[in-house]
């Protein structure tokens, strides 16, 4: 078979397998991988690729940020801080209708802050925000919807790996990258608020209003949400005034969030085994899922599909808006069936070059294709973002989790509308850094 | 008929043409990937189209510590590797990594190449060299100036391998951290600046957090670029002599063009940043070579403990860098 | 046979449990030494090659966790359209998908084996601290071969009627 409808059967074969069984994702996307390079190139190339590409992935220390962030939020957890900055947030907001999923939204974008990562901000506002929700009675597709959105705040607002990747690649300043997605990364948050508006506006029972907390109620709340903020607070302003990087924020959060929970006398020893445990259990499933993203990215890129795409878009001779347009249905697509990283790595050297030819700014190129490929981490049917919040929302059917994403996927395409239209949105901030 | 033959003739031709696949590990736009694109360009022109590369830059194939594995296993048919990347492995050509004062790639590059050529190594007995080359030589970039060796005292410094180890015997403290967090590390103060080649003052930015550049000729990188050998011998005798006939020259254009690319880098960089370029003093590079010098034992032990002649090794090394020094100029 | 399907599981789930302890003593050391780099690097000098030990303690922590994560199902799947398939398929459809994972990991394990075999051979040092790391490459490879033999267990119930899809 050609390499490339050999890629495109293996795309078909890995959405069957993923539709038909209950075979773990990152499984699933290894095995198809793994069989795709064996019928490109021979059982033994195919062989050396597992034996090398686990252990590079298991020992790689940008990942590690991952189970750090995680055990961070599980301490929180299991000690109650969060429980308490919701009951802070639904004294100050639960009267509103769907307050606390623009809580939801909200703390995303607190945790994106500190986070490089979508999926470590999915497992954990999953574990944060779900309970929580649930207890409301929220609907599942507006509370999940909001969990799985938010969390892709986690590459748009920075520090973002996949802006770090992206800088590297095309030799832009990281630091001008970051400033630049700042705006982006606020404005997608209020549209995301908005969708929460709306949809509450039209749905009443998905986001139900609560009683009306007294003044005084809201005060003694406060302190409740105090001890996030101080955590948030420490590790950010750690991160900002560059006493430690993103990866050592996660464990200076983890050991923060212990001592406070050790002083207040929250945290018993079992609850920290459980929140190690839970620990272990969500990295290792992300980490099984990155494996078996990149696994199927080598296939991919043997296969050459991705630059065979890419080619077809570069050399076709049409007006650049229409051209970028075409890129950026590329990356749409691409994003549904790839790890947003693996993508980008693979097409940025081929599309880099002709969308710069075209004129077009390198800084807002990159912001751009960012958020378009962070759709992808909850867009079905290879959705990160959404797998994982759908796991860990067990009572809730996958497809529920996808209809809840898919409305606030139109704040996604009016964001990228937005920047389209207005550039300077993108580009206003990174001119005043020198 | 006549269309049917030219059919035919098309078949032929496309079955006759033979693919490879070449891995390379850093992105698109740095030097190994740029000869890659050089070297893809002239095997197709002196092949004439009979053999087509297809290249993978990026870490796409094969990342820098399963380059070596990954091209004896079939999952690229070329790879370029970093020896630096895996300690232990490659006793006799990280001779050249050492401390010995290389100036230019070009030299460095050319006197990697010829090394090898002499000895062959055991260390690549599984694969078949293409071409070997090398980094430029390593300066500190800074964000304070290094006007001495008493400025580098405690400097935390970005750096690895071979650099790493220099560092510390001339009084900085190098930190070790993947390339991929060193620019914010840089921008947030955690480092106060690495040492590598300069052409990462464009190519990765680090111009606008280092402003300052000290030439201290430390350590280079040597890179060779090699292929399985069971698709080398099923390669025609005359691909065999094209690929043969560009090695040694692929190398000199490679340092070359490192060459020019580091003065391009640092004229950019004085343009754009106003960066400050700082020579030390002869008698301070003494000192850096005296200091260094430990280094060089610690490579010898280890070469005489994989069975290699280490003094002869450098000897002859330092007769290639001589030759090549009065070809090219220092 | 059923016997022997309940003494393969009461195995699994002690190794796995036994494997995750492990794991998360590799976490807790991730932490403290990330935090003991912080501090160190503040008052003194950075632990040397910390990042290259906190790397390898992630790939104990991602390796020892596979089968615990897998006993506890927390491994994410889809299955959408599993429940529109007639019986008979359905329960094909997963016999052989999780036979096909449980070889895939078994092949993962025996072949990160070797890689650890090809790194003492070839006698590849670690980066920074230039120190042996192949155990580190062994301790990843059993990590494979306990969650190729979890699901082999899975497979066996579901074939057996133990456990129904
Ligand atoms: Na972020
Ligand atoms: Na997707």
């Amino acid at each position: 078979m050609e390499p490339l409808s050999l890629a495109l059967s293996g795309i078909a074969v890995l959405v069957l397998l993923l539709l038909l069984t209950h075979i773990p994702v990152g499984v699933a996307m290894g095995l198809v991988g793994f069989l795709g390079v064996v019928c490109l190139n021979g059982l033994k190339p195919a062989l050396g690729m597992l034996g090398t590409e686990f252990w590079n992935i298991f020992s790689s220390y940008g990942l590690t940020v991952i189970p750090l962030f995680i055990l961070m939020g599980q301490i929180c957890f299991y000690s109650g801080v969060n429980e308490r900055l919701y009951s802070s947030a639904n004294a100050w907001m639960g009267h509103i209708r769907g307050g606390l999923a623009m809580a939801t939204v909200l703390a995303c974008a607190g945790f994106a802050a500190i986070c490089g990562s979508n999926t470590a901000t999915a497992a954990t506002m999953s574990t944060v925000a779900l309970p929580q929700m649930r207890k409301y009675k929220y609907h599942p597709i507006l509370s999940t919807g909001s969990v799985a959105a938010g969390s892709t705040l986690g590459v748009v607002i920075p520090p973002s790996v996949v802006l770090i990747i992206y800088g590297l690649q095309t030799s832009q300043s990281i630091g001008k990258l970051f400033w630049a997605s700042v705006i982006p990364g606020l404005l997608l948050m209020l549209l995301m608020l908005l969708t929460v508006v709306l949809l509450c506006h039209f749905r009443p029972q998905w986001g139900p209003a609560g009683p009306r907390a007294t003044l005084s109620q809201r005060l003694r709340s406060l302190p409740g949400s105090l001890e996030m903020i101080v955590l948030f607070g420490l590790v950010m302003g750690g991160l900002f005034a560059g006493i430690f990087t993103p990866t050592e924020a996660g464990a200076a959060g983890s050991a923060i969030s212990l001592l406070l929970s050790l002083f207040s006398g929250r945290l018993s020893w079992n609850k920290f085994r459980m929140a190690v445990a839970d620990t272990l259990k969500v990295s290792c499933m992300i980490m099984v899922i990155i494996a078996g993203a990149v696994i199927f990215g080598r296939f991919l890129a043997m296969s050459r599909l991705p630059y065979a795409v890419a080619e077809l878009a570069g050399t076709s001779g049409l007006p650049p808006a229409l051209l970028l347009w075409l890129i950026f249905g590329v990356y749409v697509i691409g994003g549904m069936i790839m790890d947003a990283l693996a993508l980008l790595i693979v097409t940025i050297p081929i599309f880099y070059p002709a969308v710069m030819a075209m004129g077009y700014d390198p800084i807002w190129f990159g912001v751009a294709i960012t958020v378009i490929t962070t759709m992808g981490a909850v867009t079905p049917p290879v959705g990160v973002s959404t797998f994982i919040v759908s796991s860990m929302a067990q009572d809730v059917p996958m497809s529920q989790v996808f209809v809840g994403v898919s409305w606030f996927m139109i704040s996604y395409v009016v964001c990228v509308a937005l920047l389209l239209i207005f550039p300077d949105l993108v580009l206003w901030l990174p001119q005043f850094m020198g | 008929g006549q269309d049917q033959s030219k059919e035919q003739g098309k078949q032929s031709a496309a079955a006759a043409v033979i693919k490879l696949s070449y891995a390379n590990f850093p992105p698109a736009s740095t030097f190994p990937c740029i000869q890659m694109e050089r070297w893809k360009a002239e095997v197709e022109k002196r092949t004439g189209g009979k053999v087509v590369v297809e290249t993978y830059p990026g870490g796409t194939l094969l990342e820098a510590k399963n380059m070596f594995k990954g091209v004896q296993d079939g999952q690229a048919d070329i790879g370029c590797l970093s020896m630096s990347y895996q300690p232990g492995v490659f006793p006799m050509t990280t001779a050249v990594e050492q401390p010995l004062g290389f100036t230019s790639a070009t030299v460095a590059s050319l006197t990697l190449f010829d090394l090898f050529q002499k000895y062959k190594p055991a260390e690549f007995k599984d694969v078949k060299v293409l071409t070997m080359f090398t980094s430029a030589p390593s300066n500190i970039m800074s964000s304070v100036p290094v006007r001495g060796l008493d400025d580098l005292k405690g400097l935390e410094l970005r750096a690895s391998g071979t650099a790493a180890k220099a560092l510390g015997a001339l009084g900085a403290t190098p930190v070790s951290m993947p390339m991929s967090q060193a620019p914010e590390a840089l921008q947030k103060g955690l480092v106060k600046g690495l040492l590598s080649s300069l052409e990462v003052l464009k190519d990765f930015n680090f111009a606008e957090s280092c402003r300052y550049e000290t030439i201290t000729d430390l350590p280079v990188y040597p890179f060779a670029v090699v292929m399985n050998m069971a698709k080398w011998k099923s390669l025609p005798a005359d691909v065999q002599q094209v690929l043969d006939g560009l090695s040694r020259e692929q190398s000199e254009w490679t340092g070359t063009y490192m060459d020019g690319h580091v003065q391009e880098s640092l004229a950019w960089s004085k343009e754009k940043y106003a960066i400050e370029v700082i020579e030390l003093p002869d008698a301070t590079l003494a000192q850096i070579q005296a200091q260094t010098a430990p280094l060089l034992e610690e490579w010898k032990t280890q070469a005489k403990a994989a069975g290699l002649p280490a003094e002869t090794i450098l000897e002859d090394l330092a007769k290639l860098k001589a030759e090549h020094e009065t070809k090219y100029g220092k | 046979m059923q016997t022997l399907i309940d003494r393969l599981d009461a195995w699994n789930t002690k190794l796995a449990q036994a494997l995750g302890w492990v794991g998360g003593l590799a976490l807790v050391a991730m932490m403290a030494l990330s935090c003991a780099n912080i501090v160190l690097r503040a008052v003194w000098v950075p632990v040397p090659g910390a990042y290259e030990l906190i790397g390898f303690a992630g790939a104990v922590l991602a390796a020892f966790s596979l089968s615990y994560t897998q006993i506890h199902k927390t491994h994410i799947s889809v299955g959408i359209l599993a429940g529109r398939l007639p019986k008979i398929l359905r329960r094909t459809c997963s016999l052989a998908a999780t036979l096909a994972s449980s070889l895939l990991f078994l092949v993962v394990a025996e072949e990160t084996f070797s890689w650890g075999l090809y790194l003492e051979r070839t006698g590849e040092l670690s980066e920074t601290l230039i120190i042996p790391y192949h155990p580190v490459v062994f301790a990843v490879a059993l990590g494979c071969l306990l969650l190729g033999f979890s699901m082999f267990t899975d497979f066996l119930k579901i074939l057996s009627g133990k456990v129904k899809v």
